[in-house]
C-alpha cells in the first residue's frame, strides 16, 4: 500500500468505517512506515478529544409549541406542499373534473346517437325502396316471360325450330 | 475498542432499531404521544446538528420545530421506517439549506452569557471524560466551531454528521445524497482540515502541539 493510499483511508480506518481486508492492509503499513503512523496518531487523537467534549450547550425546545402545530388525528385537514387543505378537497376535485368531462362527452354521444338513428331510418327506406324496386322488375320479368317470342312462335305454328 | 465507537454503540442502545421502528410505524397511524418519544430522542440531536450547521441558536430552535413539524406531515413517504434516522437528518439539512439559500451563516460565540451559564451547569452536571477535555472544554468548543465555520459547506455537513453525531458513512452519504466514496474523502478532508486548527491552537496557546 502507498503512503497515500493509506492517509486518505486513516479516517475512515479510525471510525472502523474500512473492510477487514483494507483494514489489516493498513495495519500493516502503518507497522512499517513512520511518517503515517504518526499522522494517524495525531488524528486518532483529535477524533478522540473531538469525542470526549460534551456536546454543545444547548436543548432542544420544548414539545409544547411543535405539537401544537401538528395535524390532529381525523383532521379536517390534511398537508399538501406545506398548505392544509380540507380532506373534501381531492374528492370535490375529482368530481368536478369528472362531471367536467362527461357532460360534453354524453352531448357528443347524444348527437351521434341522433345522427345514428336517422341513418338506421333512411337505411331502413332505402332498403324497403330497393325491395318494391325488386318485385316491380320481378314482376315485369313475369311479363317478358309470358310474352316470350317462342311460346308466341309456337302458338302461332311458326317456330322456326319445328321439326316439321 | 476506541472511546468513540463506545459512545457510539451506547448512543445506538438508548433506542432500539426495533422501537424505533414500531414507533414510527405508529406515528405514521397519527399517534402523536410516538412522535414525543422519537423527538425526545432525536430534539437534542438535530438542535445540535442545525447549531453546526448555522452557527446560530435561536435559528436552531426555530429550525428543529419546522423539521419535526415537517417530520410529522411527510412522514407517510417514508417507505422503509429503519431509515428514519436519515430521513429526519435530511430534512433538517433541507430546512438549512432553504434558510440559508446563497447566504453564508454567521456563526455566534458558544461563549456567550446564556451559554456559558448553561455552560457551567453542564459541567457539575457531567464529569469530563479525560483532564485535557475538562480544562481545555469550553475554549476548546469555540475553537471547534471556528472551525467547521470556516469549512467549505459540503465539509462542514459530513464532518458534524461524522465526527460529533458518530453517524455511519452510509447513512452519511444517504443524507448527502453522495456515493460512499465521495462522502469518505469529504470526511477525511474535514477531519484533517479540524485537526490542524485544533492542533494549531493548542500550539499557540499551551505549547501542546507535542500531543499530535
Amino acid at each position: 500500500m502507498e503512503c497515500r493510499t493509506c492517509f486518505e483511508s486513516l479516517t475512515a480506518f479510525i471510525d472502523g468505517e474500512v473492510a477487514r481486508s483494507d483494514a489489516d492492509a493498513i495495519q500493516q503499513h502503518l507497522d512499517a512506515c513512520p511518517g503515517c503512523l504518526e499522522q494517524y496518531e495525531s488524528l486518532h487523537y483529535a477524533t478522540r478529544l473531538l469525542d470526549s467534549l460534551p456536546e454543545p450547550y444547548l436543548a432542544a425546545p420544548s414539545f409544547g409549541p411543535i405539537e401544537s402545530r401538528l395535524p390532529r388525528a381525523g383532521s379536517r385537514f390534511f398537508d399538501w406542499g406545506g398548505f392544509l387543505v380540507p380532506r373534501w378537497v381531492p374528492a370535490g376535485a375529482l368530481a368536478t373534473l369528472l362531471l367536467f368531462f362527461s357532460v360534453p362527452f354524453y352531448w357528443t354521444t347524444s348527437s351521434e346517437r341522433d345522427e345514428m338513428e336517422r341513418m338506421f331510418t333512411a337505411f331502413v327506406e332505402e332498403r324497403e325502396r330497393l325491395e318494391q324496386e325488386h318485385l316491380r322488375v320481378a314482376s315485369e320479368s313475369r311479363r317478358v316471360v309470358i310474352s316470350n317470342p317462342f311460346t308466341q312462335v309456337s302458338q302461332s305454328g311458326d317456330n322456326p325450330f319445328s321439326l316439321r | 475498542m476506541t472511546a468513540q465507537s463506545e459512545r457510539k454503540r451506547s448512543a445506538q442502545n438508548r433506542i432500539s432499531p426495533e422501537r424505533l421502528e414500531r414507533l414510527v410505524a405508529s406515528v405514521k397511524d397519527g399517534d402523536v404521544e410516538a412522535f414525543r418519544q422519537i423527538y425526545d430522542f432525536y430534539g437534542g440531536k438535530i438542535v445540535q446538528y442545525i447549531y453546526r450547521m448555522t452557527g446560530s441558536r435561536p435559528e436552531a430552535e426555530d429550525l428543529t420545530q419546522d423539521t419535526f413539524v415537517q417530520a410529522y406531515r411527510k412522514i407517510g413517504s417514508l417507505k422503509d421506517n429503519r431509515k428514519f434516522q436519515s430521513w429526519l437528518y435530511r430534512i433538517a439539512q433541507n430546512n438549512v439549506y432553504q434558510k440559508y439559500r446563497g447566504k453564508q451563516p454567521h456563526f455566534e460565540s458558544i461563549n456567550d452569557e446564556e451559554g456559558q451559564e448553561l455552560a457551567d451547569f453542564q459541567k457539575l452536571a457531567t464529569p469530563m471524560k479525560s483532564p485535557e477535555a475538562g480544562v481545555l472544554s469550553g475554549e476548546l468548543q469555540e475553537v471547534i466551531q471556528k472551525a467547521i465555520a470556516e469549512l467549505p459547506e459540503k465539509y462542514r455537513k459530513v464532518f458534524v454528521l461524522s465526527a460529533l453525531h458518530r453517524l455511519s458513512y452510509q447513512e452519511i452519504s444517504e443524507i448527502a445524497d453522495r456515493s460512499l466514496a465521495a462522502v469518505k474523502s469529504d470526511i477525511h478532508r474535514a477531519r484533517v482540515a479540524v485537526r490542524d486548527k485544533i492542533k494549531e491552537y493548542l500550539g499557540e496557546n499551551y505549547g501542546m502541539s507535542n500531543l499530535f
